[in-house]
């Protein structure tokens, strides 16, 4: 009866109002998949609309002595990855007959988004967002809001993603019947961790056919940075089955839910949690407000256990110093997410390194100027 | 049913809920992301952990208040990282040793850790084919989620009720059913008894409680008079016969609850459904002497017997 599991890790921990929308997504997510002109649409949305395939950029300056590549989803429209997965799941949304979008945000690039998504297929937007995130990402609130998207503050608990995903949650189970929550990443009940990751494995593909094509080999390495871990599964989709390729994972040294964390259940998943002995869930920090989340993909806590993915961790100011050394040495400013992988992508011995760079930095200059100030 | 969360002054609350007319207390393990809950039982849950009550703590408040109501059934109702943390064996078998009842994990849908016995809940939402394996799983009775949506008082007693108490009769096998979500005034119990067997009060509960016991104890009896007087005067209506009134008989039935220790009583008068209960079926009507003929003094009735997560009658009249 239990789906969606990964190992032991996943299910569904959700509100018995829920179980039959999930069962009606899993049913209509089934469907899509085996629908060829669901993979054509995306596809033509994808080339037409998004910018891809992304290119890989060599970064030599950064990482001199070394073939270190970058995977360019900051020039993904919007500026992130998460348009992948907010595209597939906007189709999927008009598929189920559901014309109200609720998600949640946290770095604000998952937002926007959705915000475009939802511009851009004339649904109604609302998008959950801790007070403090508002902050941090003011740029992006403004792009939300722009783009006909309504932004709720979250003004209790952390007020960051952990909140505005149960406030997100929340609405869902009000408005269950009108609404499609857009989950930004690979966290929730089944299907979502799976849905997320398949429509994220676009970068995992094109990254490794294009690594063939630059290098005639593959990578010795794979880097992605993890909150909830959407760009790292999407990115490792395209090299699990290649065992001689290492798979890194890079958490913020304050949200290392995967590195410090043990067995819990959060969002409606079980899976390695920041949570203390009573599985109370505690307060993730990290300057990065996209992998500031105390819980992570089932599928992650899974790929640590089989071994077949390590994690390690970055702090604050490695993530600051890679993202001013990027932006100094390539003239590519970063988000402060895949800065994290920057820095630990660094230390790796392999020669052949590829780094999932899931995102812009436009939006924390802010954030960054502050730190420096400070 | 009452909700209370779990603090220090909860055995006293818990006891003069009971003392107002409350059949069942429902104990809040405040969890840090309750998902299924509205600001009321958040903000309660927030000044639970704030004060201390961790898994251990609300154990002790559970003990210390089946000390104070030796008679009322206890469910804690908490969230499964609470289990997970603690281990869902040991936490329902503590729970168990510390005077519950039964359980209610708000995020552990029918299906998930069908091990854990505990109630199970329905929504508008859920299928039929979901209602019968709820009612198959549940432990003693099932809990009507009466609208989409999160924990806390409305207007309005939700217009889905209806229909889920419908459906929930013609799938969940005889299981008794209360209500709960959005159900805040006597007016709101009136309406939601009139559908279900049990009705549940859990947001402004926790409101009326923090002006200590006393305002408890009257809200509840608010509550409870209107949900007798509704009842009074069904029977008066179906009995054709109103000088002989039977403002007492009841009956007493035994939820088939695991480990469960204490009858819950219910006014006698359950709607006839598939698998009813012979003697709670005579019940509206009948006086104290045709009550006690017709439902045998030792209990068990032929048709429950059979059922599987029914109840049985005592005759208590």
């Amino acid at each position: 009866m239990t789906t969606g599991l990964y190992g032991t890790y996943g299910g569904r921990y959700v509100p018995e109002t829920l179980v039959p929308a999930l069962d009606e997504l899993e049913a209509g997510w089934r469907e899509a998949r085996a629908d060829p002109d669901f993979r054509s649409e995306l596809d033509e949305l994808g080339r037409t609309f998004a910018g891809r395939p992304t290119p890989l950029t060599r970064a030599d300056r950064f990482a001199p002595g070394r073939r270190l590549y970058l995977k360019r989803e900051d020039l993904l429209h919007t500026g992130a990855h998460k348009l992948n997965n907010a595209l597939g799941q906007a189709v999927l949304a008009r598929r189920l007959g559901k014309r109200r979008i609720v998600a949640e945000t946290g770095a604000g690039q998952h937002g926007v988004a959705a915000a475009t998504v939802c511009a851009r297929f004339g649904y109604e937007c609302v998008v959950y967002m801790g007070e403090e995130d508002m902050r941090r990402q003011r740029p992006n609130v403004e792009r939300m809001e722009l783009l006909g998207a309504e932004v709720r503050p979250v003004e209790f608990g952390t007020r960051t993603l952990k909140e505005a995903t149960s406030e997100a949650i929340r609405d869902w189970i009000t408005n269950v019947e009108t609404t499609h929550y857009l989950i930004g990443s690979c966290v929730g009940p089944a299907p979502y961790p799976e849905i997320v990751r398949e429509l994220q494995s676009v970068i995992g593909s094109e990254a490794r056919s294009q690594f063939l094509d630059a290098e005639g080999r593959l990578p010795g390495v794979v880097v992605a940075c993890v909150g909830g871990g959407s760009n790292a599964i999407g990115m490792f989709a395209g090299f699990v089955d290649d065992t001689d390729v290492r798979l890194v994972g890079v958490e913020a040294a304050g949200a290392a839910s995967l590195g410090t964390g043990h067995a819990g259940v959060l969002h409606g998943a079980r899976s390695s949690v920041l949570a203390d002995d009573d599985g109370q869930i505690v307060d993730a920090h990290s300057i990065s407000a996209g992998l500031d989340y105390p819980g992570v993909g089932p599928e992650h806590a899974f790929l640590r256990d089989t071994g077949r993915a390590e994690y390690v961790r970055a702090t604050d100011g490695e993530a600051l110093a890679a993202f001013r050394d990027l932006t100094r040495c390539e003239g590519i400013i970063p988000a402060l997410e895949p800065a994290h992988a920057l820095a630990r992508a660094r230390d790796l011995e392999e020669e052949l390194v590829l780094v999932c760079l899931s995102g812009r930095g436009d939006k924390d200059l802010e954030e960054v100027l502050a730190h420096r100030a400070g | 049913m009452i909700y209370l969360m779990a603090g220090a002054d909860t055995p006293e609350l818990a006891r003069a809920a009971v003392d107002g007319g409350a059949n069942i207390v429902e104990l809040g393990f405040p969890f840090s992301d309750p998902l299924a809950d509205g600001p009321v039982i958040r903000r309660a849950a927030e000044r639970a952990l704030a004060a201390g009550m961790r898994t251990r703590a609300c154990l002790d408040c559970l003990a210390r208040t089946r000390a104070l109501a030796p008679e009322t059934p206890l469910v804690p109702m908490t969230y499964a990282s609470l289990l997970e943390a603690y281990g869902w064996d040991r936490f329902a078998s503590d729970a168990r040793t510390a005077g519950a009842t039964s359980l209610i994990v708000a995020d552990l849908p029918a299906g998930e850790q069908p091990e854990l016995r505990r109630v199970q809940l329905v929504a508008p939402t859920s299928t039929d084919e979901r209602i019968r394996l709820a009612a198959e799983q549940t432990d003693g009775w099932l809990y009507l989620v009466t609208l989409t949506g999160t924990t806390g008082a409305r207007d309005d007693v939700s217009p889905a009720l209806a229909g889920l108490v419908e459906r929930a009769r013609r799938f969940g096998d005889g299981v008794p059913l209360y209500a709960g979500f959005g159900i805040s005034t006597p007016d709101h119990a009136r309406a939601a008894a009139a559908l279900a067997d049990g009705i549940v009060v859990g947001s402004r509960a926790v409101q009326v409680a923090e002006d200590g016991p006393d305002a408890l104890r009257n809200y509840v009896a608010s509550l409870r008079h209107a949900l007798d007087a509704s009842r009074t005067a069904t029977r008066f209506s179906q009995c054709g016969d109103r000088r002989r009134t039977v403002p007492t008989c009841r009956v007493t039935r035994r939820p088939h609850i695991r480990g469960a220790r204490f009858a819950v009583p219910v006014s006698a008068t359950r709607r006839s459904t598939r698998g009813s209960i012979a003697g709670a079926r005579c019940s509206p009507i009948a006086t104290s002497s045709s009550c006690a003929t017709r439902i045998p003094a030792t209990g068990r009735c032929p048709t429950v017997q059979r059922q599987r997560s029914g109840a049985w009658p005592i005759a208590r009249c």
